[in-house]
């Protein structure tokens, strides 16, 4: 069962991601900021990270650069679930090694299509 | 008018308006950007107006500027009275918003997150229905992991009926070849009658020729003794042979009526009613037919519930979609709450340079460096905001279609 | 006279009138019993009111009879209480039947 860590500043984004994974199968934990996600990465191995961009103490952009500086993400998927739809915001998260790039509002079957997609076989 | 007219010419009046209309127009342009150009050209127009006419004022009439001075400067502190009104309202207007703005946003979060409760409940108990719905449709199964049920019984009550009337008419017709068989025994029967009349008509004849003989030996006497014995022997053969024959006679007429019974026990055997069977099949076929019918409701059934349920899901797919409305709503709110807290300190600034202005009682260069100072002031803030509005979030979604996705 | 037989088309036709139960089956088996140089049996059901399962037994022994002299057995008229009995007997499987008389 694919271990999902989803990063959002909204408890309502965390609970619709949450419940569309959980739906198809995922175990998914769940952060309320940059920083409370990557303390969560440190403890526990993920096969997946959604995360929003802007959020309080640590924003996305920033908590890609860490993850992707922690041995077990490196090549791990990681997903930018996002309202910004400004391209320069777009293009640092995928020069700090994000994976791909969604914008809010998500449609649950698209997201797990999306996840499907991206996750290790 | 002219009233009007003396207020506007008066210049401590004329001061105070303009800075109103700098006033409203930082705020316009604070509210929309596009409109800013041509406030500007208005501000300036405003500026040169007030430069013009206050400058012809001082030169041409100066004792009649100083006697004005005194009612002036009541107007001056009036206007300057009103404004600070207006700024002081506004305040509080602003303060309410940023309040009810605040709540909106609250009320929104708790009202989406248990909204979102509410679906994802939903949805689980709709699973949980279907998943119960198929279970009791589902054929019971033993713990061999055969199926039974009132279908299996009706097939094996059926299956049993079968084997029933294979088996009674196979009996049937073992009877009746066994039926056959007694008739070929009785005719056979009939064959040792005839067989046994033959040699009682033998054993008749020789009781006559005994007969005979004794009268024969009778009439040669002394001589004729020995022949009378064995006459004598004859006729007792003879009637030993006739007593024999009428044993053999009864008992082939026993041996007839044994078979005779035996012909109606396997009469019996062989007749059997088939009417009951035929009704008891008939009946068993009805049922199958009514259980046929009834599976397909239930088929059916469940598959409306199915369907249903998938039905249920999307809708619940695209209410966790526009409940999402609920993060875009809420970045929106801050911005707005964002943009409020920004009217606010204009205002105060605003406040700051009518304070300034009122108490400018140094002449016309003295105020006119105090507005100009304000104006770069504004300006300044202005291009503050600008600078942090373009390092705040931009949400441009307008409806709740799904975002792009793009994978890099 | 509740049987009666008939030669036609190269067949023997024995038409059974009214009930057919085991008091014909002696009188039935002589009907064929000598008759070895047929190639179809035709049993004529259709005045037939009532049929016992010895009846189906005397059919029985009738196809036996009829196989082992290289003959076949139809029944011909078969309608309503008594096709009802031929079904249930599954006779279907191994007569020709008809409907017709």
């Amino acid at each position: 069962m694919p271990r999902i860590l989803a990063v959002d500043d909204s408890g309502t984004m965390r609970q619709m991601v949450s419940t569309t994974l959980k739906e198809a199968g995922h175990q998914v934990v769940e952060a309320a900021d940059g920083q409370a996600g990557l303390e969560a990465a440190q403890k526990q191995p993920f096969d997946l990270v959604i995360t929003d961009i802007n959020m309080p103490r640590m924003d996305g952009l920033e908590l890609i650069k860490q993850l992707r500086a922690l041995p077990g993400f490196r090549f791990k998927p990681i997903l930018c679930l996002t309202t910004e739809t400004r391209q320069d915001k777009k293009q640092q998260a995928r020069a700090n090694g994000a994976t791909g790039w969604l914008v809010k509002p998500f449609k649950p079957e698209q997201l797990l299509q999306t996840v499907q997609k991206v996750l290790p076989r | 008018m002219d009233v009007v007219l003396q207020r506007m010419t008066n210049p401590a009046a004329r001061r105070i308006l303009f800075a109103g209309a700098v006033l409203a127009a930082a705020l316009l342009a604070w509210w929309m950007p596009a409109s800013a150009p041509l406030l500007v050209l208005l501000v300036a127009g405003l500026g040169f107006w007030e430069a013009r006419v206050g400058g012809d004022a001082h030169g041409a009439r100066p004792a009649a500027d100083t006697a004005a001075g005194a009612a002036g400067d009541q107007y001056t502190e009036d206007l300057r009275q009103l404004l600070l009104e207006v700024q002081s309202s506004l305040d509080t207007e602003f303060r309410q918003v940023r309040g009810d703005l605040t709540q909106v946003r609250e009320l929104v979060n708790d009202a989406v997150a248990q909204l979102g409760q509410s679906f994802t409940a939903v949805n689980q108990m709709t699973r949980q229905q279907t998943e119960v719905s198929t279970e009791v449709v589902a054929p019971a199964r033993t713990a061999e992991g055969e199926e039974f049920g009132v279908r299996v019984f009706v097939s094996e009550t059926e299956s049993m009926l079968q084997t029933y009337v294979d088996t009674v008419i196979e009996m049937s017709k073992q009877s009746v070849r066994t039926g056959a068989s007694i008739d070929d025994i009785v005719d056979r029967m009939a064959g040792i009658n005839s067989l046994l009349d033959d040699l009682r008509g033998i054993a008749r004849q020789t009781t006559m020729l005994a007969l005979n003989a004794s009268i024969e030996a009778a009439r040669a006497g002394e001589q004729g003794r020995g022949f009378a014995v064995v006459a004598q022997q004859v006729h007792q053969l003879a009637q030993e042979a006739n007593t024999f024959n009428e044993q053999i006679g009864n008992q082939v007429k026993n041996a007839l009526h044994l078979t005779e019974q035996a012909r109606e026990s396997v009469s019996t055997m062989a007749s059997h009613d088939l009417t009951e069977s035929l009704r008891a099949r008939e009946r068993i076929g009805q049922r199958m037919h009514d259980l046929q019918l009834l599976d397909q409701r239930y088929e059916n059934g469940v598959q409306r519930i199915e369907s249903l349920s998938q039905g249920i899901e999307d809708e619940i797919g695209r209410a966790i979609r526009a409940l999402q409305f609920d993060d875009i709503v809420t970045q929106l709110l801050q911005a707005t709450e964002y943009g409020v807290d920004g009217v606010s300190d204009y205002i105060q600034e605003i406040r700051q340079i009518l304070g300034d202005l009122a108490g400018d009682r140094d002449g016309d260069a003295a105020r006119g460096e105090t507005l100009r100072s304000a104006q770069r002031a504004l300006q300044e803030q202005r291009e503050k905001r600008e600078q942090q509005r373009r390092n705040q979030r931009v949400v441009t979604q307008e409806s709740m279609q799904e975002g792009e996705i793009e994978l890099f | 006279m509740a049987l009666e037989t008939i030669e036609q088309d190269n067949a023997l036709v024995i038409r059974v009138r009214g009930d057919f139960d085991f008091r014909l089956h002696r009188s039935f088996r002589n009907t064929y019993r000598d008759v070895t140089d047929t190639s179809r049996f035709v049993i004529d059901l259709s005045g037939t009111s009532y049929m016992d399962s010895s009846a189906l037994g005397m059919l029985l022994l009738l196809r036996e009879h009829a196989q082992a002299h290289g003959a076949k057995v139809e029944l011909r008229g078969v309608a309503g209480e008594v096709a009802r009995i031929i079904r249930i007997a599954n006779f279907e499987q191994l007569f020709t039947i008809s409907s017709e008389n």
